[in-house]
């Protein structure tokens, strides 16, 4: 860009070409200038000239630049011309600095400008009075832009409870004609709830006095704010920029022959006209001290601060069961509305209930916020009864009293019909009826009453364990010696004789058995003969002398013995004996008589008592 | 000494209701403190550890709530509203390890060991012992071949199931000597791989999970937790139940 242009300057400048010495200063719109104050450098040559190099301006800010102007002197049908590059610095910081020389090549010679020290103060020079010096004319303008245009944010107060309504409005304020301006960053507006004023889309522009200055002001942005925390808040600038439009005061020549002297040409018609300038805007930081709300704890408390009214209405309170029923709850007044909470209706379980509807009718102005909100709840009572739902409790914090207040609404009671299963049919009945609802959870009651440790819990491992667990065997022991010590003092021979019957009988039906696979048939009737009397005369404490087949029938039916048994019983002991003597004569197999044996054996030991 | 036993546990008494009244009364840090004072003086039970638990539970202590229900648990393993608030508690802790799966028999053998302490088991098990004996006695007694057929088997079922209950009881109490469990009490503690500040953390545990405990080394515990990982812990970082 730059070399475009200064190509253009030496194509325009060969066309004019002249040959005047060659004239390349360098001057400063002020000096000294005061830190972060904005001034002028301007580079003028008085002949074609290219190639143009600026120094570097590492102390300084570059803020525009260089901009390029020319004018043109006709003196006496010889017209001279020159040309005019403006760079607006910023110093950083204090201290004297020097601005090296720019080179340019004019007439086909590389030529230097003179170098400048400049000197930086602290805080803003004095603006010098406009004319006072020829040399400053041409920074004056661009000088005064930082005077003349500046942004401020005033706030409506710095000293708050937290959730107040605070104002803040951002003017623009400024003294020459602004072509345009963008915000570029807003401020975010942290610790705080916002709401932004709408504003004409037109920047309307008042009069506005200030020391003595008169000043265009335009209101760039209105913003309510609501604190949402305690201590000190800080409102971080706005920045932007505008384009401000500066009358170009014409170049004042050094020669007094110059008409262009003469006052009435400085009129902006035949000046070089207007020039637009990039203004950086940025407001002040405000610093906001928050006072925090006094500590209060009542739960219905959700942050509401400003002065309210709480108004209830409920469509109806006779109805039948799932009908639907509105509570409507209006919050109106002035304060943060917009951050206030559905308060809790405290409805019973068997009425079912819906997430409120909330409307806002809100209205934000200077004054701060106002108007009213709405919750509407929808309720359905899913079973006859009457129900008491608790007013409603509504707690904000009064600005003007500077306490806590609390509103209540009346009491919602409700008469619900039940519905009757058998008008409405089964369906209805069925969906009348309601699951088991766990409402809550929790953990369980304590318990109040310890019970006594129980005997249980130390048993296992104690002396006393171990001594019952003993005792046991050793009764059982102590119990068969009794037993059988008892059996022997008695001299009961008859009862062991009888227990032993059955195991002699045993020891001799296995003997015989072994004879009968031995094929010894003569000793297997004689093992059977004599197992099956000895068992009898033991069983029946009988002398085996005394033993005939009558008496033994006689004993034997006495003791319960069946009649059937007893025969076989005979039988087999007359075959038993028949054998002893006539083997032959035997018809049955001597394994029959074994079995027999057996059986009446166990017979006997069944039937006997 | 007889008296002086139950002059302390008259004044363990009084305790006790005192802090059953504080704990209805909402004021559940002063419950808790006059709990603990009954624990120190040595008359510990289920009621209190539980109740002790009820009171950190409501101050938001839920790691102290767990380590006292725990304990109570140990004493009463089948009160149902010790396990019921476990479970409330346990809701509240951060780490949520799944327990290595268990075969089904497995499964339903710990749950019948769980079912009764090895008191109540040795009780049972003792009074079918003596049971056995007076059906033996009766046997050695019996005339008839039927009724001594009917007390013979008696005896050895009776001597069997009292020898498992027994054998049950011993097999618990062997294992409540040997399991100790422990509660995380930290926020939050890595578990090392070996009982040294400087070697790798293998896991983190976050407070009120509960750990088994496997071994001791100068200040150091190793711990395995229900999935099965083992690692090692300082002791205070948990408080054994």
């Amino acid at each position: 860009m730059e070399c475009i242009v200064l190509l253009l300057i030496s194509y325009f400048y060969s066309i004019f070409s002249c040959a005047q010495d060659p004239k390349f200063t360098a001057s400063v719109g002020k000096n000294p200038v005061g830190v972060n104050e904005q001034f002028e450098l301007v580079y003028s040559i008085n002949t074609t000239a290219s190639n143009f190099t600026a120094p570097s301006f590492k102390d300084f800010n570059l803020l525009a630049g260089p901009m390029q102007s020319t004018s043109m002197q006709i003196i006496n049908g010889a017209m001279s011309q020159s040309v005019t590059l403006t760079y607006y610095l910023q110093a950083k910081a204090e201290g004297t600095f020097r601005i090296d020389p720019a080179t340019i090549n004019a007439n086909g010679k590389r030529i230097q400008s003179n170098a400048i020290s400049l000197t930086v103060v602290k805080g803003t020079t004095k603006q010098q009075q406009q004319g006072g010096n020829q040399q400053n004319d041409a920074g004056t303008d661009d000088a005064l832009l930082s005077k003349n245009i500046f942004l401020k944010a005033s706030v409506s107060k710095t000293n708050v409870s937290q959730g107040e309504a605070i104002l803040v409005t951002y003017k623009l304020y400024t003294r020459v004609n602004v072509v345009n301006y963008t915000i570029e960053k807003l401020p975010a507006y942290t610790g705080f709830w916002s709401q932004e004023l709408k504003m004409p889309e037109r920047l309307e522009l008042r009069d506005e006095n200030i020391n003595g200055i008169n000043y265009k002001v335009g209101v760039l942005k209105k913003v309510v704010l609501f604190p949402q925390q305690s201590g000190v808040l800080t409102l971080d600038p706005m920045q932007g920029t505008c384009i401000a439009r500066v009358q170009q005061q014409r170049k004042k020549s050094n020669n007094p022959f110059d008409i262009f002297n003469d006052p009435f040409f400085s009129d902006p018609f035949f000046g070089m006209g207007a020039r637009d300038v990039n203004v950086a805007l940025k407001s002040e930081t405000v610093k906001i001290n928050v006072a925090p709300l006094p500590p209060t704890s009542d739960p219905d408390f959700k942050g509401a601060v400003g002065k309210f009214t709480l108004a209830e209405t409920i469509d109806k309170q006779q109805l039948k069961a799932n009908d639907a029923i509105n509570i409507k709850l209006k919050i109106s007044g002035k304060g943060n509305l917009k951050l206030i909470e559905a308060p809790v209706l405290n409805i019973p379980d068997d009425i079912e209930s819906y997430e409120p509807k909330v409307y806002e009718n809100i209205t934000v102005n200077e004054a701060g916020v106002s108007g009213s909100k709405t919750f509407e709840y929808l309720l359905i009572p899913r079973h006859g009864g009457e129900y008491n739902i608790d007013p409603v409790r509504f707690t904000f914090y009064d600005l003007e009293k500077k306490q806590y207040v609390t509103l209540a609404s009346g009491n919602f009671n409700l008469k619900v019909e039940g519905s009757k299963g058998t008008d409405e049919g089964a369906a209805v009945a069925v969906q009348n009826k309601s699951d088991f609802k766990l409402l809550g959870k929790d953990i369980r009651f304590i318990k109040t009453s310890v019970t006594e440790r129980n005997f249980a819990a130390d048993f296992y491992g104690s002396i006393l364990f171990y001594l019952l667990l003993v005792i046991p065997f050793v009764f059982i022991i102590l119990v068969a010696l009794y037993k059988r010590r008892r059996d022997e003092l008695e001299g009961n021979v008859q009862l062991s004789r009888s227990r032993n019957a059955t195991r002699m009988a045993q020891k001799r039906l296995s003997a015989a058995k072994k004879l009968l696979e031995q094929n010894n048939n003569d000793a297997f009737y004689e093992e059977i003969y004599k197992a099956l009397n000895i068992y009898c005369t033991d069983k029946l404490s009988i002398g085996f002398a005394d033993l005939s087949k009558e008496n033994l029938k006689q004993n034997l039916v006495a003791k319960n013995v069946s009649e059937s048994t007893v025969t076989k019983l005979i039988d087999t002991i007359e075959t038993c004996e028949m054998a002893r003597f006539a083997a032959s004569a035997i018809s049955t197999a001597p394994q029959t008589i074994y079995s027999d044996a057996v059986q009446i054996i166990t017979k006997i030991e069944d039937e006997i008592k | 000494m007889l008296c002086l036993c139950t002059l302390q546990n008259l004044a363990a008494d009084n305790l006790f209701d005192t802090a059953n009244k504080l704990y209805m009364s909402q004021q559940y840090e002063s419950a808790a403190k006059t709990y603990e004072d009954i624990i120190k003086l040595g008359n510990s039970s289920a009621e209190v550890f539980y109740n002790l638990g009820n009171s950190y539970f409501k101050t938001g202590d839920f790691t102290k709530a767990i380590l006292n229900y725990e304990r109570a648990k140990k004493l009463k393993p089948s009160d149902e509203d010790i396990l019921f608030n476990i479970a409330i508690a346990n809701q509240k802790t951060i780490d949520k390890i799944e327990p290595a799966p268990k075969v089904f028999y497995q499964r339903w053998w710990d749950g019948y060991v769980a079912s009764s302490t090895a008191g109540t088991r040795s009780l049972v098990g003792v009074a079918l012992i003596w049971l056995a004996a007076f059906v033996g006695a009766i046997y050695i007694f019996a005339r008839s071949y039927s009724l001594k057929k009917l007390t013979f088997f008696g005896t050895f079922i009776f001597l069997f199931a009292g020898l498992f209950f027994v054998a049950v009881a011993s097999n618990q109490n062997n294992y409540s000597q040997n399991h100790k469990e422990a509660i995380i009490i930290p926020d939050n503690v890595y578990v090392k791989s070996s009982p040294d500040d400087k070697s790798t953390n293998l896991f983190m545990l976050h407070t009120g999970t509960k750990i088994e405990l496997k071994d001791e080394l100068q200040g150091w515990k190793k711990i395995k937790i229900p999935n099965g990982n083992e690692g090692w812990l300082k002791d205070q970082s948990l408080e054994v139940i």
